[in-house]
């Protein structure tokens, strides 16, 4: 066992540590405010698993926040902040449901909608990262502002431009067939975005651990200083771990308007990016973690939204267990003392050996 | 547009303007408060839609609106202690724990909304008090001035002596010059025996008051209740207008103005059907701009500066 592998296994405890006690607390307040605090809480915990439908639900739930997670994770591997996956998301969905309303033949319909929503993702992500590079600009303060502004585009896209009078609500015409995801499992919504994210989650894996790329971004993530010193160019790798990064958002963006929805209906931000920033933080930046913490937060998702129904506990509980695990994993002193002694044990044993 | 620009031109306008700078002034300070001190707080809009909501709740479990401020103000500055906790305690990364303390703003007011209303959309069941309109006696007699200065919102008044506090605090107090130092070189500061933490946590104290004025401003003032995210991304357009106003307080005062006129204008293009997005865009995009300008800047004087400490260093050479 080496230094590395105890950090590992600390980092590992720390988030179960988070797991644990974000449940905890939202037990107490559960039991504080509910007058049948068992159902509730039985309903939360099992009920994504009592039916074949909710379990589809936690299924389809989670493939759009594998997307955005993977994107956040191979930009956040380089430090890149980047809070414009809210809006790239948005956007891509945008595009792609403005690709599935002209007529296209089968096979083909989706494949380009999908890239086309990919690289509108990649355009928005980029944004931020050309800022900083070209005149170093606060990339969280530039990506805010983007997000609203393709808010405010989107809006406009959806009210002037895709805007469906007989639907009587405000949302855009009705997709094309055409441009459908098949379903994968009959009885649930689960949709070949699955196997799409699946894809997506080796080739990150992949890029992100085993190529030479990749290694320039992480590394440039790790020590920026060693890596201008390797001669690896800081400001190209940031775009570059954008646009791909960016990318890989849309084509989440595209595959869920297609794989879950006929028309396009969303007149706000989906909270998809930030889900993604959540569970890149859980899996610590590692694609092969993310349909794991994906799984997690589309289950506690989902397990709420039964309990709201089922009992008088509002779903919004859910915010209290995202909140105190996002800040929780990040905190660099919890645990510390632990992993400082454990480490120090396992080098001495070394030493001596 | 023709009915556009003529209300534009009016006093209603103008006040309307007021109206919805407010909130985004106060937390614009808020922000630059901590932007000084080395912390970027995208907390604020949770600790903003915190105060909003226990504004509304204090008010109407005592049937006081100063204890509903008081209310507000406690939630927003608790809110920002759990961010400095996390933040400075157990050094959780500033821009993850901001992130969190919004969602659990957003998730959670909702949250106790129907634990004490049984309504997740709004308070409207709580009786809750609005902070006092002012008008002042003699200035209210003249003839356009009166309507643009008068009857505005306590907390209006207070936004601009806050834009002054702010001013005196950060150039001719001790606190100010020590956040300003730890913002830029906590080292430096931590060498001479400030204590980088503490001053952080008086910042972000600080910026936890001027949040919570906003919020209370919001459901108490602005509107007399609480809605769902009610805030919708003005903390946000506060992190904006700081940075457009080079992160003074007197440009943080006219950037913020700026977003307050484009969306008082925007509320006149919804009431005329006129697609609204493009004004309401106009601010972000000014900020991008903005951004892009003032560095711009930066990096020319800066590189004059190297040029010029180049030549001299090359005429020291030649002395020699």
């Amino acid at each position: 066992m080496n230094s590395r592998n105890i950090e590992n296994l600390v980092n590992i405890l720390k988030t179960l540590m988070a797991v644990v006690v974000s449940y905890a607390i939202a037990a107490v307040i559960i039991m504080l405010v509910s007058d049948m605090p068992q159902q509730a809480i039985s309903s939360f915990s099992m009920g994504p698993f009592s039916t074949l439908r909710r379990f589809g639900n936690v299924i389809e739930g989670m493939i759009p926040i594998i997307f955005t997670g993977i994107g956040v994770s191979i930009m956040l591997s380089i430090r890149f902040f980047n809070l414009a996956v809210s809006g790239a998301f948005y956007m891509s969905a945008i595009i792609a449901s403005a690709i599935a309303l002209i007529p296209m033949s089968v096979g083909l319909h989706p494949i380009v909608g999908i890239f086309l929503g990919g690289i509108t993702g990649a355009a928005i992500c980029v944004l931020p990262a050309l800022l900083k590079a070209k005149w170093g600009i606060n990339e969280v303060v530039s990506a805010l502002m983007f997000n609203f502004v393709a808010t405010f585009i989107g809006s406009y896209i959806l009210r002037f431009v895709l805007f469906d009078p007989m639907a009587g609500f405000m949302a855009s015409r009705v997709f094309q067939d055409t441009v459908r995801l098949p379903l994968l499992i009959q009885g649930t919504r689960v949709h070949v975005g699955l196997i799409l994210a699946g894809v997506v989650t080796v080739f990150a894996y992949i890029f992100l651990y085993h190529s030479k790329w990749g290694y320039s971004i992480r590394m440039t993530g790790m020590n920026k200083s060693f890596a201008i010193f390797s001669g690896i160019g800081v400001s190209w790798a940031t775009i570059f771990a954008t646009v791909i990064g960016g990318f890989i958002v849309g084509v989440g963006g595209a595959s869920e308007m297609y794989g879950m929805f006929t028309r396009f209906q969303w007149t706000d931000l989906p909270t998809t990016g930030f889900d993604g920033v959540m569970v890149a933080a859980m899996a610590r930046r590692n694609p092969a973690l993310i349909p794991i913490a994906a799984f997690f937060l589309s289950y506690i998702r989902v397990g709420a939204d039964i309990m709201a129904r089922s009992s008088d506990v509002a779903q919004e509980i859910v915010a209290v267990i995202q909140a105190i695990i996002i800040m929780m994993i990040g905190a660099e002193a919890l645990l510390a003392g632990l992993k400082k002694r454990a480490i120090l044990k396992n080098s001495a044993k070394e030493v001596n050996v | 547009m023709e009915a556009a620009i003529r209300t534009v031109f009016t006093m209603d306008f103008l006040v309307s303007s007021i109206r919805v700078t407010t909130p985004i002034l106060l937390c614009a300070l808020g922000v630059l408060v901590t932007n000084k001190a080395g912390i970027m707080n995208i907390g604020i809009e949770g600790m903003m839609l915190f105060a909003a909501l226990f504004g509304v709740i204090g008010s109407a479990f005592t049937q006081s609106a100063l204890v509903g401020l008081l209310c507000a103000i406690a939630a927003s500055v608790l809110a920002g202690w759990i961010f400095a906790f996390f933040t400075l305690r157990l050094r959780s990364d500033i821009l993850l724990t901001g992130l969190a303390l919004s969602i659990l703003a957003q998730g959670g007011t909702i949250f106790i909304l129907y634990v004490i209303t049984g309504d997740k959309s709004m308070s409207a069941s709580l009786n809750s008090l609005q902070l006092p309109f002012i008008t002042i006696p003699l200035i209210k007699d003249i003839p356009i001035l009166g309507a643009l200065l008068s009857g505005h919102n306590i907390i209006v008044y207070l936004s601009l002596i806050c834009v002054v506090a702010m001013h005196m605090l950060m150039n001719k107090m001790p606190l100010g010059l020590r956040i300003r130092c730890v913002g830029e070189n906590p080292a430096t500061a931590g060498s001479v025996g400030i204590d980088v933490n503490m001053i952080k946590l008086k910042a972000i104290t600080i910026s936890g008051v001027l949040a919570g004025l906003a919020g209370a401003y919001l459901s108490m003032g602005y509107l007399p209740w609480f809605t769902g995210g009610m805030t919708a991304g003005r903390g946000f357009m506060g992190i904006a207008a700081q940075n457009l106003g080079n992160v003074v307080p007197l440009g943080t005062l006219i950037a913020s103005f700026i977003f307050g006129m484009a969306e008082a204008l925007a509320n006149v293009f919804v009431l005329l059907h006129v697609p609204h997005e493009f004004v309401r865009m106009t601010p972000f995009v000014i900020t991008i701009a903005g951004l892009i300008v003032v560095s711009i800047h930066r990096t020319r004087k800066e590189r004059k500066r190297k040029l010029s400490l180049g030549k001299r260093q090359a005429a020291d050479g030649n002395a020699e």
